[in-house]
């Protein structure tokens, strides 16, 4: 058995992960290899790769390899043949994570983060938006990285909302590296198949302690050139929140959307929320991000009041 | 279900709200439907949080804006109507 730290959580795993720093005492969450069942006794939410209830949620891969999570304690694998263990390590510490805070009650963004003074700036996107990338063209420039993919807030003391540190890596996309170093550097697959790699970050790069969240950007790519960044108030404010939470379709079968909400309204009433739109094709990326930067070091967000009457509805489970 | 001024109604239990920015964010749990409100009917919700009759309501509005009566009940009768359809508020008998 093995123990590493991420999430702020202690957490016990049947194989080494190398990219993880190790950790004592009580685990948090134990992972282990078993039997999984074929399907849940009550499913109150299910989609093309999981079942759901407020206990337990099962995961199986096309592969069929699959995960049982208990209770947001417990997590069994039962690894299908063929299917390696970076692939294991790959979903283990992404989605099966993800959902195991989840299950705990955790307010979990889809988000990547970065440290700005003494505070941490979130980018929230859905997956290909650019989270990844950015981040890591921000650590280029200096600045230190809290999360990649699965940002966990937690109350902090005197009701801030607290960024909490993930993993200490990236993971990036072959096709971003151009867009982040002139000349990219030696890196190793996430997994065989996909042309993924792990960009580790020491401890340089990484901000290992929590920080107050004080602002989000969301990453919508659009197709066309300009670049824009507005602010967003109210309940658009919470409707992206609530969308940007880390696989947010797990949360009905988890019984969790009243907590959910009230989580992503407290957060809403501590931060301000900028809409950033830019091509998706990274044209002028560098430039994207000399704007983006320059936004990011402004003290204040100015808050825009517009004059609404009945606003849209929307379903997010 | 038709209401009436005479009618009693509050918050829904099938719900939960918050207010941000001067706007009030409802989400239906059970159909994860949420809804975005301002102005007048922030102050209306809020007066739901415990049973009042429309009357009631229309009285405390009366008072705080410069509206006329009947125009209140009205306007009123309509919204909380679509409050009603949406499974936001319920009637107390």
């Amino acid at each position: 058995m093995y123990q590493y730290v991420a999430f702020g959580l202690v957490i016990q795993t049947p194989m080494p992960c190398p990219l993880l720093p190790k950790a004592t005492g009580t685990p948090d969450i134990r992972v282990s290899y078993g039997q999984v069942p074929h399907a849940l006794p009550v499913i109150t939410a299910e989609g093309v790769c999981f079942q759901a209830n407020a206990e337990e949620v099962l995961i199986r891969l096309p592969s069929g390899t699959a995960f049982w999570l208990k209770g947001g304690q417990d997590v069994v694998i039962a690894q299908s043949t063929g299917f390696g263990d970076d692939a294991v390590r790959l979903f283990l510490f992404g989605l099966v994570m993800g959902v195991v805070l989840l299950q705990r009650g955790e307010l979990v963004l889809h988000a990547s983060a970065v440290q700005v003074g003494n505070f941490a700036i979130a980018f929230m996107g859905h997956s290909g938006a650019g989270k990844s990338t950015l981040v890591a063209a921000l650590l280029h420039r200096g600045y230190r990285v809290l999360a990649d993919e699965v940002c966990v807030i937690r109350e902090g003391v005197g009701g801030q909302s607290m960024a909490i540190p993930a993993t200490p890596y990236l993971q990036l996309w072959e096709h971003a590296l151009p867009h982040i170093w002139q000349t990219p550097p030696s890196l190793q697959r996430v997994r065989p198949e996909i042309q993924k790699y792990h960009y580790p970050l020491d401890q340089n790069a990484f901000q290992a302690e929590p920080l107050p969240l004080r602002r989000l950007y969301a990453l919508e790519g659009w197709n066309k050139a300009i670049y824009t960044c507005k602010p967003v108030q109210g309940t658009q404010h919470i409707q992206k929140l609530l969308g940007y939470t880390y696989h947010v379709e797990y949360l009905k079968g988890l019984g969790a959307q009243a907590l959910h909400f009230k989580q992503c309204a407290a957060l809403a009433s501590r931060t301000v929320l900028r809409t950033v739109r830019y091509s998706s094709t990274w044209v002028s990326f560098p430039e994207v991000l000399d704007l983006l930067e320059q936004d990011m070091q402004h003290e204040h967000m100015h808050k825009v009041t517009q004059d609404l009457t009945e606003l849209p509805r929307h379903n997010v489970y | 279900m038709e209401l009436t001024t005479a009618s009693v109604i509050t918050q829904s239990e099938d719900q939960v709200s918050c207010e941000l920015d001067g706007e009030t964010v409802l989400l239906r749990i059970d159909t994860g439907m949420y809804y975005g409100y301002n102005g007048v009917a922030t102050r209306i919700w809020e007066l739901l949080e415990e049973p009042q009759s429309i009357n009631e309501v229309c009285a405390q509005l009366v008072q705080e804006y410069a509206v006329d009566a009947e125009q209140c009940a009205a306007e009123v009768l309509g919204f909380l109507q679509e409050l009603m359809a949406e499974g936001l508020i319920e009637e107390q008998q």
